[in-house]
């Protein structure tokens, strides 16, 4: 567990536990120069040594960078005022392991990465592994899933094993070579020709879609201001409160639906990110976030989207970075998944018709 | 479909130079589009064909297009960027902005024929005036025809303003958009960091009335997005009353219910990225050979017709998605003392129901 030691960030590399082989290996953080200061380092446990490094600017992380970073390494990337690139499998090289702290996209303050170096400590990885596996099991049994608000009934269908699709995981325990987001526990799936900037594909989906719960909205590489971001979440986080409902057809949404008067300024500030940039009608992404252990923190922060409430929570992804400005991300933990017997087997259960 | 006939010799903003090649620049699924004229004064003319404007680029710096030439681009396939001098050398460029607004072949020929049709040395000593007049005033009002009561404040001698001609005849080493005759003036520096600060010392109150030109640029964005935007926009019928204080738009007050659709999109842009509430740009465009072509069209933009017309620039590319440039064509300009800057006056018309001259 990490502890706020006045202006101290303590690191217990032993009890990370996405990291392996960690006897005799080399514990690295890389982080900014101002940062560089508060890292301690608490319990080491098997490691060999711990080294930070300091990076100021992204420019600065181009291929010679990797060369500099020791093998047979577990590293954590801690960056949230540059821009992180991730480095290839080759710039990697197979006697690494990566885990980044996704704290550029959001705002991230001192106090947000704390809490989540706190909440990765307590991140069961093994637990992770296990948890994904029964999914795709029953995933993979089922011939279509269907996403059921708890409180309205409200239901999406989502065709999800066409041959469209690509799974991903950031998930578990990390092998040599292998990157993932940290604290880690995400399965998402996004349609294959997503990456194009006309976003030709969208996911076999139709229905309701009711958005009740926390929005992150992503920066990306297109030049946006700070205060635009935080003033659209604010705007979106009334959410929390106040649900939208989403029609969707054919994976995109053709209308916002206010449930009730304070989710009017939701639908209001989704209808004009839509208006000026259309893509943002379509779903983009399904998330499923399964770190059952992590806490939310308040406000706008990339690293909630790993969130799995108790029994894992959907998140939905809408804009696709780098051809949008932002990417929104709504954590729906009231939403329930069913697979063909009908049963919610991920995420809210408590709806009876 | 009839070729675009491309008359070197009425490519006036070369100026009378002693200059024997010719060529036009175009992308090469364009390249049979184009027809080149008889030249008297050039002794070899020819097509350069290029599918992206780096390579045009290059090859400038690469010498493989010679130097001491005129070069007219027109490029629909692909942005034309600025070229540094250094990189144009002894050479002449004037190109069409044909990609940031969509065209076809029936706009380039449009604007051939104005751009043929426009006199340099009379933009110029039209340019050359207003600046004189300019820097004999104390400060700019902005006042509209058709509402005496609607004026704006423009102290137009703040240090940090660029005041940038697009009009005249190119110099050796220069670049030119054609048509031209615009003289735009920008609140700097355009850096995105500071996007938000130093922005114009204008107040007061502006009538947008249209027509409106979305460009865009660098960022990613769907041709159909730019359409829509375009289309919203431009569907202001009386006008959108645009209330300014220190350069920053503060509220958008439509004159009909017809201008609701228009204020929605203009509110929609400031929603999602409250960098088009600045005005980057006052624009005095002032070709008056140029006729409005119907569409999103980026070389509306120098159209001064009956007497010149005002734009506003909202967006600044390549930070923001688009470049949204307003016409507001009952606005014109006067100085403090009433002296007509820019623009055209309406007569002060009053009705009566009899002679004045006879008292009653």
């Amino acid at each position: 567990m990490s502890e706020l030691i006045m202006d101290k960030v303590l690191i217990n590399p032993s009890d990370i536990s996405c990291f392996t082989e960690k006897k005799g290996s080399i514990f690295v953080v890389i982080t900014s120069p101002e940062l560089c200061e508060s890292i301690s380092f608490g319990r080491i446990g098997a490691y060999s040594k711990t080294i930070t490094i300091s990076v100021g600017q992204s420019e600065s992380m181009g291929e010679k960078f990797w060369e500099g970073v020791p093998i047979k390494s577990h590293i954590l990337v801690i960056l949230p005022d540059i821009y992180f690139r991730s480095p290839s499998s080759e710039q990697l090289g197979p006697d690494r392991q990566l885990a980044v702290m996704a704290c550029h996209s959001t705002p991230t303050t001192f106090q947000a990465i704390q809490h989540f170096l706190g909440q990765s400590e307590n991140t069961d990885s093994e637990r992770q592994d296990k948890t994904a596996e029964k999914f795709f099991d029953i995933g993979s049994a089922s011939s279509r899933l269907i996403f059921e608000d708890s409180h309205t009934g409200l239901q999406l269908t989502f065709n999800h094993t066409s041959d469209d699709l690509i799974w991903h995981e950031q998930i578990g325990k990390l092998e040599w070579g292998q990157q993932q987001l940290f604290p880690s526990g995400e399965i998402s799936t996004l349609p294959v020709d997503v990456f194009g900037q006309n976003i030709n594909d969208s996911l076999d989906m139709n229905g309701q879609l009711v958005l009740h719960g926390f929005p992150v909205l992503h920066g990306g590489d297109v030049s946006y201001l700070r205060e635009d971001q935080a003033r659209i979440f604010s705007e979106l986080s009334a959410l929390r409160e106040y649900p939208v409902i989403a029609h969707v057809s054919n994976g995109k949404v053709t209308r916002w639906e206010a449930t009730m008067a304070g989710a009017d300024k939701v639908v209001q500030m989704l209808e004009a990110l839509c208006k000026i940039d259309g893509r943002y009608e379509t779903v983009v992404e399904v998330g499923f976030g399964i770190n059952t252990s992590l806490k939310l923190f308040p406000g706008n922060n990339a690293m909630n989207e790993v969130y799995g409430a108790d029994n894992g929570a959907v998140h939905f992804g809408f804009g696709i970075i780098p051809f949008t400005q932002y990417h929104l991300d709504i954590i729906c933990p009231h939403l329930g998944v069913k697979d063909d017997s009908g049963k919610v087997f991920f995420g809210a259960k408590k709806y009876t018709s | 479909m009839e070729a675009i006939q491309i008359e070197p010799d009425k490519l006036t903003p070369f100026g009378e130079d002693d200059v024997d090649t010719f060529f036009l620049v175009t992308n090469q699924s364009w390249v049979e589009k184009f027809s080149l004229h008889s030249t008297i004064k050039y002794k070899n003319h020819n097509i350069i064909s290029y599918n992206d404007s780096r390579d045009f680029k290059s090859r400038l710096a690469k010498n493989i297009i010679p130097q001491h030439c005129h070069l007219l681009v027109i490029l629909p396939n692909c942005l034309f960027q600025s070229i540094p001098e250094e990189i144009i050398g002894n050479r002449k460029i004037l190109f069409m902005a044909c990609k940031s607004g969509e065209i076809g072949a029936e706009g380039i020929k449009h604007f051939l024929k104005c751009g043929y049709a426009t006199d340099p040395g009379e933009l110029q000593a039209i340019s050359d005036n207003i600046f004189n007049k300019g820097e004999a005033s104390d400060r700019f009002i902005i006042k509209d025809k058709a509402d005496a009561s609607i004026e704006a404040d423009f102290n137009h001698m703040e240090d940090y303003y660029d005041w940038h001609e697009q009009l005249g005849f190119v110099d050796w080493g220069g670049q030119q958009i054609f048509p031209a005759g615009e003289i735009a003036c920008f609140s700097v520096p355009l850096k995105e960091e500071s996007l938000s600060s130093r922005l114009f010392n204008l107040s007061g109150n502006i009538i947008f009335t249209g027509p409106v030109i979305v460009q865009s640029g660098p960022p990613s964005f769907r041709p159909r997005d730019q359409m829509h935007i375009y289309e919203k926009l431009n569907s202001v019928s009386s006008g959108l009353n645009l209330h300014i204080s220190k350069g920053v738009i503060t509220q958008i007050e439509p004159m009909s219910v017809d201008d609701a659709e228009a204020a929605d999109m203009l509110s929609s842009l400031i929603k999602v990225d409250s960098r088009y509430s600045n005005i980057y740009e006052v624009g005095l465009s002032l070709n008056n050979k140029i006729r409005l072509f119907p569409g999103n069209t980026a070389m509306n933009e120098v159209w001064g017709e009956d007497g010149g017309n005002i734009h506003l620039g909202l967006g600044m590319l390549p930070f923001t998605q688009y470049h949204v440039d307003m016409f507001c064509k009952n606005a014109y300009i006067i100085n403090e003392k009433s002296d007509l800057i820019f623009g055209k006056k309406r007569m002060d018309v009053k009705k009566s129901s009899i002679c004045p001259c006879i008292p009653l």
